[in-house]
């Protein structure tokens, strides 16, 4: 497998990350140890693995696990939006609604707390700009923790050594196109005699 | 033949501890400027910075300066973890060349840690401060030999070189 076959791997560890990520209630796994971030680039280490005829490094890990995490990052942030916005008419308003996503942070200090209070009531368009803010910031992250994961999906996952050739295959030989059976033999005539 | 890591041909080593040894800085400059009349912004960005991965609750973190750090006690325990592990000699490093030994190196790295997360749900045990930043320590000091290895094969990878792999071997023969 090429390098640019680590892009199908990354695509699916990083979409599946992203869009578990981007759901409430069930994006909160993500602190118990980046688990979604971690999980999807080891989901990309071994579908990359199982694709690949020789032994995957550490270091192809590591880059699987980035771009496994960049790719989560997008889709995260793309799926916020929506998500976000459709949440809107269960909720006081978007400004508010971003209040109660920072009063979640528990340990923000108060002077934070109003700053960036302050900075909501600009208006929807500066709620907007902290998702992609956060987007940004996720990108930075989950390409870190990815990294890790997908070294340590390569670790879990590749059973053979660096360099070890793939098993030898029979070789393959088709049948000739034109193949024409034999036909089959005629049948007996009934009164010949039975032979010894 | 492979260059050294930590040698000033593989960046590797003095990469890493730049990043991790950064993001260690980020965890506690958070309080810090939190304390600070006039740097609430800077410290706002600093803990939505770390919010996606970590939950942040007070009583699970520790105290700096009067507010809490950017990140719980297990996290501190793995970025601290992280930082220190990548001093460690290349030796280490070397001992997880073997596919066998990795494996059971990062299981052997994940499993106090997963231990201590699931067995209070269980009832069996009761986490605190220190088993957590003690788990979480290991574990950071275990996996960062994989990534030290894994960025320094970046580093030495040709640009101009074919890649790696031959083309997938479509069904029914060899192409």
């Amino acid at each position: 497998m090429t390098q640019e076959g680590m892009f199908k791997p990354a695509l699916i560890g990083g979409v599946l990350l992203g869009i578990l990520s981007a759901i409430p209630v069930i994006s909160a796994f993500n602190c118990v140890c980046c688990a979604w971030v971690i999980g999807g680039a080891m989901l990309a280490a071994h579908l990359y693995v199982k694709g690949a005829p020789l032994a995957v490094t550490l270091g192809s890990g590591v880059l699987l696990g980035l771009l496994t995490g960049a790719i989560g990052a997008v889709v995260d942030t793309l799926f916020q939006i929506p998500i976000q916005l459709a949440l809107r008419p269960f909720t006081s308003g978007f400004a508010e609604q971003m209040q109660q996503v920072f009063d979640q942070i528990p340990n923000l200090p108060p002077e934070s707390r109003e700053f960036l209070r302050n900075m909501l009531a600009g208006g929807q368009g500066f709620g907007i700009l902290l998702i992609l803010l956060a987007g940004f910031f996720k990108l930075i992250v989950y390409g870190l923790v990815g990294m890790l994961g997908g070294a340590i999906g390569v670790a879990i996952f590749e059973k053979r050594k660096p360099g070890q050739p793939p098993a030898a295959t029979p070789p393959y030989y088709p049948p000739p196109t034109n193949y024409q059976p034999p036909p089959p033999p005629p049948p007996p005539p009934p009164d010949a005699p039975m032979q010894p | 033949m492979r260059a050294a890591i930590g040698f000033p041909t593989n960046p590797a080593r003095p990469l890493l501890l730049l990043l991790c040894g950064g993001l260690c800085l980020l965890i506690i400059l958070a309080p810090a400027l939190a304390a600070s009349k006039g740097s609430a912004p800077e410290a706002a960005f600093i803990y939505l910075f770390f919010a996606p991965i970590c939950h942040q609750h007070p009583e699970r973190s520790f105290f700096f300066l009067g507010h809490t750090l950017a990140v719980c006690h297990r996290c501190t325990g793995i970025y601290f973890g992280l930082f220190l592990g990548l001093m460690s000699p290349r030796a280490i490093s070397r001992l997880v060349s073997s596919p066998l030994v990795r494996r059971v190196w990062v299981i052997a790295a994940a499993a106090p840690m997963m231990l201590d997360v699931v067995l209070p749900y269980l009832g069996i045990w009761t986490n605190g401060a220190y088993s957590r930043v003690a788990t979480g320590g290991l574990f950071g000091v275990m996996v960062s030999p994989l990534l030290l290895e894994g960025i320094a094969e970046l580093f030495e990878r040709e640009p101009t070189s074919p890649s790696h792999f031959p083309a997938p071997l479509s069904k029914g023969g060899i192409s």
